[in-house]
């Protein structure tokens, strides 16, 4: 979410406010109710194996092989944690039939919110006059385009030839 | 029933806080937000009413509450379904071999 929009104008409230869900994740406020109580609960235990996932998961997408070329230390470490969750989730994970009630109806949930934002977003847009058409590039961009697009061709041909 | 539709209702008040969170978090200039966030205010506050029609002890506030709560650990009950489904995915990407076509 904290990467949302353009590079100059992005917001930066993602990352805090992520870091302040973790915090109230980890040391719950007083007064809560039963429910949130167990959902409280819930999430501590669940922290257990997403935080190495989440770990895992970050260094596996960035040592994976980009263009032919591999970060093998980062992969093996990356699995080594994502292997750890996974262990974590069959030690503690326990799927009853109350479970696939309540998960089917939380995917119906979100399912139907998602559909419903993306009917708005549909119908926003639709109210939108939009710019007109694109301009052509002029000289110099012409000029900027071909260097960026020459440059990663011949990155991309190198290896490829080997 | 009434265990599957709080929870319905509440993941969609729960959705809904999060697509209004997310459309804050990241604004940028050239985005106008405010049909959207009015389309959600709109479809939580439907939600929020509903799971207090299920649960009529419950004042507005702590049915919405108690239906999110309920939510949350819906949700987190199905997400090594989530991780699943990335490790899949990732398990693909490490072992990719395919070649890019420059023709």
């Amino acid at each position: 979410m904290a990467r949302m929009g353009p590079a100059f104008g992005r917001s930066k409230l993602g990352a805090p406010l992520f870091f302040v869900g973790l915090l109230l994740t980890i040391y719950p406020p007083e007064g809560l109710l039963v429910a949130e109580s167990r959902a409280s609960d819930e999430m501590l235990a669940t922290l257990e194996w997403v935080g190495p996932a989440l770990i895992g998961f970050i260094l596996v997408a960035s040592g994976a092989p980009i263009y032919y070329v591999k970060n093998k230390p980062r992969l093996v470490a990356g699995w080594l944690f994502v292997f750890f969750a996974g262990y974590s989730i069959i030690v503690n994970w326990s799927l009853g039939a109350d479970s696939i009630i309540s998960g089917i109806a939380a995917l119906l949930g979100i399912i139907i919110t998602v559909a419903l934002h993306l009917l708005a977003v549909r119908f926003t847009e639709s109210l939108s006059s939009g710019d007109g058409v694109t301009e052509p590039l002029d000289e110099d961009e012409i000029k900027h385009v071909s260097v960026i697009l020459s440059s990663h061709l011949s990155q991309v041909e190198g290896p490829a030839d080997e | 029933m009434s265990d599957f539709l709080t929870v319905f209702f509440g993941t969609i008040v729960l959705s809904s806080m999060v697509i209004i969170v997310h459309l804050k978090v990241a604004y940028h200039p050239y985005h106008n937000p405010i049909p959207l966030i009015i389309s959600s205010l709109t479809v939580m506050l439907t939600g929020i009413f509903a799971s207090r029609l299920i649960n009529s002890n419950l004042t507005y506030l702590d049915s919405m509450r108690v239906s999110v709560s309920e939510s949350i650990i819906a949700i987190l009950g199905i997400s090594p379904l989530i991780y699943l489904a990335i490790f899949i995915i990732l398990a693909k990407v490490s072992v990719s071999t395919s070649k890019i076509d420059l023709n």
